[in-house]
């Protein structure tokens, strides 16, 4: 069953991919341009993969693909992110 | 590497909380302590090896791991942590996790609670968070649930200790004297900081609830940027 919560819920499945808390990277949409903190982000889950999409535009930012050899991260709609500094 | 991994936790203490949710205390050696409004992965694994996580708040900030889980129908490890788990059991536990729903003490900003059903977990550890603090923000906090019943904290939570509204939305105590049902536009203008004292507003609860608040605090004009929100998904 696919679930649909946001970005905050990232927090443990990007941990291991970068220092300090993923969801306060500010993302921005290639599509329609806003940038936003990931932890507001659109999120469908299942468990084989989390799909983040832009709340501005609905494109699919990114994709994370769980495997039994671990995450893959698919990049999609995500032009650019930013770490905030103190983060 | 975030400096993050998996940790052993420990159940210490299950208490029934409403008829549908259990609040578990966890003993996790190492446990670095946490900030209000942040939340957990849980990783339960079965003999035959298969893992499932779930995501799950921490009713209190600080040194102390306390989870408050309610059922969610067919799920696939809520009924174990509300029906099953018993002191002693074991498990594992990844955090504490996130950074954007959390309430720091150094901001001075009024701050305006909204919570639907179980929602109300993190922003009870804010409230606890402010108290200990003795920090002086104005608090509110706005609680919708289905019936009395169904408030995890009710008690602690009727104790006076912040301003609490209530909203019921299938049914209300006896004594009640306002109506019954989803929060509206009424409610919100009565129940929540206006716009001009700049609040900062947590609002937290299945998917659709928050979605409905959030548009229409954007409408009565309070700033996006001032309106923080997790969504748990559920009806």
């Amino acid at each position: 069953m696919v679930q649909r919560v946001d970005g905050n819920a990232l927090a443990g499945v990007l941990a291991g991919w970068v220092a300090g808390d993923a969801t306060m990277i500010e993302a921005e949409c290639r599509e329609c341009g806003s940038v936003a903190p990931l932890a507001t982000t659109i999120v469908e889950r299942d468990g084989f993969a989390d799909i983040v999409r832009c709340r501005g535009c609905t494109r699919t930012l990114l994709t994370v693909l769980h495997g039994p050899a671990g995450d893959r991260v698919v990049f999609g709609a995500v032009r650019s992110w930013v770490m905030p500094a103190g983060e | 590497m975030s400096g993050l991994s998996w940790r052993a936790a420990r159940v210490t203490d299950a208490v029934t909380a409403t008829p549908h949710a259990r609040i578990l205390r966890l003993d996790v050696p190492g446990w670095p302590g946490s900030l209000a409004g942040q939340h957990v992965d849980v990783r339960l694994t079965a003999e035959d090896g298969y893992q499932a996580v779930r995501s799950y708040s921490l009713g209190l900030g600080g040194a102390d791991v306390e989870l408050a889980v309610e059922e969610v129908v067919d799920g696939e490890v809520s009924p174990y942590l509300v029906h099953e788990v018993r002191p002693g059991d074991e498990l594992e536990v990844l955090g504490p996790l996130g950074g954007y729903f959390v309430w720091r003490e150094s901001d001075p900003s009024p701050v305006q609670l909204i919570a639907g059903g179980s929602g109300i977990v993190p922003l009870r550890a804010m409230v606890r968070a402010r108290l200990d603090a003795a920090s002086g923000q104005a608090f509110r906090l706005l609680y919708s649930v289905k019936s009395p019943e169904e408030a995890i904290y009710r008690d602690e939570l009727s104790s006076g200790e912040v301003a609490v509204e209530w909203v019921y939305t299938r049914s209300a105590p006896p004594e009640w004297s306002g109506r019954v049902g989803r929060i509206d536009a009424e409610r919100l203008d009565s129940a929540v900081w206006p716009v001009a004292d700049n609040p900062l507003v947590y609002v937290c609860g299945p998917t659709g609830f928050v979605e409905a608040v959030a548009r229409a605090l954007v409408a009565r004009g309070h700033p996006a940027g001032r309106i923080r929100t997790e969504r748990f998904g559920g009806a």
